[in-house]
């Protein structure tokens, strides 16, 4: 491909869903420091990545799988498995009476990100791409899983929101 | 529920975008 049509489809890439590269930063990495490394990484990436784009799939599809599969490996690489859990098993777990009625916008998206870090994958990448409001065909296009196991993955991740977050409202 | 997902897309962007003239010496196409 044309370096120009790389950097054309880099910029728009960015201008549509640069916001939500940002929004996955904090959820895959707590320091400062390594998440702006982690950011050029996936800058980096999905500017190489566009030169072999083909348009087989729509752009948003791309530019997640190809952020998530970066910071996916970044994380891998430095945080050991047993740190992480699946939904499943956060499932299981006691709330330990963390549900907070009266929480601020800042505390809740805290909160929320701590939650999400404590997931492995696939069930980080879902939850993510859940709350970038995508539905079940979407996530399944980009994560690659079969739709009817995203559907129940999201079933469970509502429940689990629900649950530790009330009715999702910050007050 | 929409309203957890509303709180999580009105997050600030924390870092300003890379130029792509920073992007290709990165990658290593500029020496």
């Amino acid at each position: 491909m044309p370096e120009a049509d790389q950097d054309a489809l880099y910029r728009l890439a960015i201008a549509e869903h640069g916001s939500a590269i940002g929004r996955l930063l904090r959820a895959y990495e707590a320091n400062a420091e390594l998440r702006r490394d982690l950011l050029q990484d996936i800058h980096v990436g999905l500017w190489r990545s566009f030169a072999v784009f083909d348009g087989r799939c729509s752009l948003r599809t791309w530019v997640y799988r190809v952020a998530h599969n970066i910071a996916s490996s970044d994380v891998a690489r430095r945080i050991r498995a047993s740190k992480q859990v699946s939904l499943d098993a956060l499932m299981e777990l006691p709330d330990a009476g963390d549900v907070e009625e009266t929480a601020s916008e800042k505390q809740m998206i805290e909160k929320l990100t701590a939650l999400i870090r404590t997931l492995g994958q696939p069930d980080r990448q879902i939850i993510l791409l859940y709350l970038e409001d995508m539905d079940a065909a979407a996530i399944a296009e980009i994560t690659g899983l079969k739709p009817g196991a995203v559907a129940t993955k999201i079933h469970r991740i509502k429940a689990l929101l629900a649950r530790r977050f009330k009715d999702g409202r910050p007050e | 529920m929409n309203d957890l997902v509303t709180l999580w897309k009105s997050q600030g962007t924390e870092y300003a975008p890379m130029s792509l003239e920073e992007i290709r010496k990165q990658a290593g196409k500029l020496q």
